[in-house]
């Protein structure tokens, strides 16, 4: 017997336990879980107000943002802000003896649900941890504390004349160990890599409570700072990160190619990342994210129809405020017929823009930019001179503030990152694309690149007669463009890691070697209490405590087909 | 009396003695399975196996878990002088598994079974214009199999990274013989890294039977250069601006116990260039040549005594150099440095690396319980 439903991208299931008797148990452990933390850690460092549990229930997932569209969740039974390793310790600890989930969050910044808190669990909200213990400069490494808002932590190796070269369009908002946490990549991860890359060890706290520092990177045997980075606080709660820096680069070249067709522009990227050259950005976008991105190559073409959809849905993006403004009627009658949008912006000339930046000491700077420039002449690509890479730089944020225009305006807007080798890339795209297509509008870049292949960004907006047909299309879209991408043999997340969202669609991408993380996790987290139900959703068996249902998930828990105790039943869809 | 291996090969009518070694050789086929022919009575492994592909490891595992028997890998027959061989086991010889299975030139993977040695696999490539970048000597002769079940660091490269670093996607049979798959891609966040998990477990958290390994296309000659620094820290200094200019070396390499002797390879004229600029701004004195780069980076295969004795932090480099003088250095320039030595470490200068914050192998890093717990779990689920 099942206990749970498996879950699909357009749920957001919890794992409350369900009858008055559990609930009532599970609160009444809460509260005694409570009493020893204010003891132990003071009055300051616990809330179990409204606004402070609703301000970390969520991340930033769009599903769950459309659902509080209803009212906003309850949110966690209480937040807790440790101020060490050791305290984070002792938390795990307790919560670990009262069977009490833990959601590990830094600023909420994830789109995936990963930080969706418990009902009648705790949210350990690490933003209290965020100094910079250790910068060295001579062997340029940094040691910093994982609540450190990384717009901040930035600026302070600014200051010393580094970088830490990771800059998500979240930077404002996310914190380094949820960087860590989700396998994050920022817009220059193609000169610095993802954050596993610049990882060179961590401490961390496991579900048993003990303070651990993994080996160095580079060290022979077990890769445990691979265990950790992207666990996304299942297997641990990551407390700090020793980091690589590097010196702020001298000098920045920035360029603007405008390639025939988005298969020539994935050229000039793919040559340039397998001469070994590693510019900071290398971004190109499909035909409609270029006109998006404001590059009318051919003015003619605005009077086509896939040129003038484009001009009219980019007019409506800019002009939608609220609900019942002209434009925000506009984009919802545009996002009405997504298939005929779609048709017809496929109709559009191919052109694709590719911004460059390239950077470094000048040499090196002018050696990259200068290398591009021959791939792009190559294909017979235009350049468009500083302008592009430019404007994209000064503007590289914005796209996140954008976003709650399209809400109010009445519509939904998601990304879906996925990744391949550069020989599956066309196909990739065009599959996703055309899945996406019944469902929503839907446009593409491409950009952290690597000398094997690149990563897709897709970005889709849809709407809906009312927030639960919004919901509807938007699990449509979500299933859809994941069966695509499991179909060409992609993976499912590139940088923004699985919590909820892809959960779905985990456990048959990774087939029979889903079954080293759930070692895993039997062995880091026996209890059963770090952040459960996300990666592989709540039909996970790992995600219930392995030595047998805990009190708090009420009487009657039993044995699951894959082996492990599980708890009595499942939340259910949590339609609040 | 002579000790050796001896295929079996079955007659109608005449099993061998050993139900089991009829039962693989009817799973991986006639003349893949031998015994050990010595004295009557003595101990002696169960059998050898050699498993041609994937499917045949699976049905040799299962048969091996079903009767609960040892195993263990093997790239080549065990030797038998002395008898090393343990009694009761079944070897699982992976040197028929070692072909280069696909080539995706757009992407430049290759897909090659793991018992293939890593200059076997880098002359396959070169016939088609491929390279995996510089191998060390001591990771020559070693299969790939051997470098996973270690998870081993023996070829550290600005340029090209570490060989393990290189396996974008991986086929492997877990213990009780299921095969389990990740998807070939250049990086994921789809959860952590599954291979972290079995990397470096001695094949025990699984057997690790294909990769998809990013390769590089040749682009001419590699060059060599070489400087003198005045001390260690001179020298990391030295490597440091190096990779702060831009210049990505194939190879590095630090040797000495005063002045210290600095070689470099790079692969581009470009580099070459650039480096050579580098030296002569200073702080280091032009060599003609390094030697122990060059023996290291030629096709020596007496070089595989060197292996890796501690990862020490940067920062304490020159006092670990002191306690080990007779090391070498191949990463310099990084947060942490790998010491290479020909023989490990006296336990007291051990002691006195993992003082200085080194990580020293065979020295407890405190995850030695949680290694131990995961393989017990990954072994119960059946």
């Amino acid at each position: 017997m099942a206990y749970f439903r498996p879950p699909v991208p357009h749920e957001s299931p919890t794992l409350s336990p369900t009858g008055a008797d559990a609930r009532s148990a599970a609160s009444a452990r809460i509260e005694s879980l409570l009493s020893e933390l204010r003891a132990a850690l003071g009055e300051d460092a616990i809330s179990t107000t409204r606004p402070d549990r609703e301000a970390v229930g969520r991340d930033l997932w769009p599903r769950l943002l459309l659902e509080s569209f209803a009212g906003p969740a309850e949110g966690p039974a209480a937040v807790v802000w440790p101020r060490s390793a050791a305290e984070v310790s002792l938390v795990v600890r307790r919560c670990a003896a009262h069977g009490v989930p833990i959601v590990p969050f830094g600023a909420g910044s994830g789109v995936c649900g990963g930080a969706r808190a418990e009902t009648f669990g705790i949210v350990l909200d690490l933003k209290r941890m965020k100094a910079v213990r250790a910068l060295d400069p001579e062997t340029l490494t940094v040691t910093v504390e994982a609540g450190c808002m990384g717009e901040l932590f930035e600026r302070r190796l600014e200051r010393a004349g580094l970088t830490l070269g990771h800059f998500p369009s979240s930077i404002q908002c996310s914190t380094v160990g949820g960087w860590v946490a989700t396998r994050s990549a920022g817009q220059c991860s193609t000169r610095y890599g993802k954050i596993e890359d610049m990882v060179v060890d961590l401490e961390v706290v496991t579900g048993d409570g003990v303070v651990r520092r993994t080996p160095p990177a580079g060290a022979p045997g077990t890769d445990w700072n691979g265990i950790f980075v992207g666990s996304e606080g299942t297997l641990g709660v990551i407390t700090a990160a020793t980091l690589r820096v590097h010196p702020a680069p001298a000098a920045r070249r920035f360029r603007g190619w405008l390639a025939p067709t988005t298969e020539a522009g994935l050229e000039i990227m793919r040559r340039t990342l397998q001469a070994g050259h590693r510019p900071a950005v290398l971004r190109l976008y499909d035909p409609l994210d270029t006109r998006m991105a404001g590059q009318r190559s051919d003015e003619a073409a605005e009077g086509e129809s896939g040129g003038g959809q484009a001009a009219r849905l980019r007019a409506a993006l800019e002009g939608a405020g609220d609900a019942d403004a002209p434009a925000a009627r506009a984009l919802r009658a545009l996002l009405a017929m997504p298939r005929a949008v779609n048709l017809a912006i496929g109709a559009l000339p191919g052109q694709s823009l590719l911004v460059t930046v390239s950077e470094g000491e000048a040499d090196e700077a002018r050696a990259t930019d200068e290398a591009i420039a021959g791939f792009a002449r190559a294909v017979r690509a235009r350049d468009l001179g500083e302008g592009p890479g430019r404007h994209w730089f000064a503007h590289r944020h914005d796209v996140s503030y954008k976003q709650s225009r399209v809400y109010r305006a009445g519509a939904f807007v998601d990304t879906f990152e996925v990744a391949t080798t550069w020989a599956r890339l066309p196909a990739l795209y065009r599959a996703v694309r055309r899945a996406l297509s019944n469902h929503v509008l839907v446009m593409a870049h491409f950009s952290h690149a690597y000398p094997g292949g690149c990563s897709i960004y897709f970005t889709f907006l849809g709407s809906g007669a009312d927030r639960d047909a919004m919901l509807e299309r938007y699990g449509r879209a979500w299933k859809a463009a994941l069966d695509a991408a499991a179909g060409c043999d992609a993976v499912l997340a590139h940088h923004h890691g699985v919590g909820l969202s892809r959960a779905s669609h985990l456990p048959r991408a990774h087939g029979p070697a889903r079954r080293w993380y759930t070692a895993l996790k039997a062995t880091l987290d026996p209890a059963g209490i770090l952040n459960p139900g996300k990666i592989y959703g709540p039909d996970d068996p790992t995600a219930a405590p392995a030595a047998g249902p805990s009190p708090l998930w009420g009487g009657g828990g039993g044995a699951s087909p894959l082996g492990g105790a599980v708890p009595a039943q499942r939340g259910g869809g949590a339609e609040k | 009396m002579t000790l050796r291996w001896e295929p079996w090969t079955p007659t109608i009518g005449a099993g061998h003695p050993d139900p089991l070694v009829d039962r693989l050789t009817a799973l991986v086929g006639i003349g893949r399975v031998a015994v050990l022919a010595r004295a009557e009575g003595s101990p002696a492994p169960r059998a050898l196996v050699w498993p041609e592909s994937s499917e045949s490891v699976q049905r040799v595992l299962r048969v091996v878990r079903e009767a609960e028997l040892p195993w263990t890998v093997v790239g080549t027959p065990p030797p038998f002088d002395p008898p090393d061989v343990a009694a009761g086991v079944v070897y699982v010889c992976l040197e028929r598994m070692a072909g280069l299975l696909a080539v995706d030139e757009t992407s430049l993977v290759a897909q090659f079974q793991t018992g293939i040695r890593w200059e076997r696999a880098e002359d396959l490539l070169s016939r088609r214009g491929l390279t995996l970048g510089p191998l060390p000597g001591p990771v020559r002769s070693r299969t790939i199999a051997e470098s996973i079940a270690e998870n081993d660091r023996l070829r550290p490269s600005a340029a090209y990274g570490q060989l393990i670093e290189a396996i974008q996607g991986v086929t492997a049979v877990l213990p009780d013989g299921e095969r389990a798959r990740t998807v070939v891609a250049p990086r994921r966040a789809t959860g952590p890294e599954l291979t972290a998990a079995v990397f470096g477990t001695r094949h025990r958290g699984a057997l690790v039977t294909e990769v998809s390994l990013q390769v590089w296309r040749r682009t001419g000659e590699a060059t060599r250069r070489a400087c003198a620094a005045a001390d260690w820290a001179s020298a990391a200094a030295f490597v440091r601006s190096c990779l702060c200019a831009g210049i990505r070396p194939a190879f590095v390499l630090a040797s000495g116990r005063g002045p210290v002797e600095l070689g470099f390879e790079v692969t581009s004229a470009a580099a070459a260039e650039a480096l050579h600029r580098q030296i002569q701004a200073g702080g280091v004195t032009p060599r003609s040549r390094h030697d122990v780069l060059d023996a290291l980076l030629s096709a020596d295969p007496t070089e595989p005594a060197w292996r890796v004795i501690a990862v020490v932090p940067a920062a304490r480099l020159s006092e670990a150099a002191v306690l080990v003088p007779e090391a070498i250095c191949p990463d310099l320039g990084g947060p942490d440095a790998t010491l290479w030595a020909r023989r490990s470490p006296e336990p007291l200068v051990a002691r006195h690396l993992v003082a200085l914050g080194a990580r020293v192998p065979g020295i407890p890093t405190g995850f030695e319980d949680l290694e131990a717990t995961f393989l017990g779990h990954l072994s119960r689920r059946a």
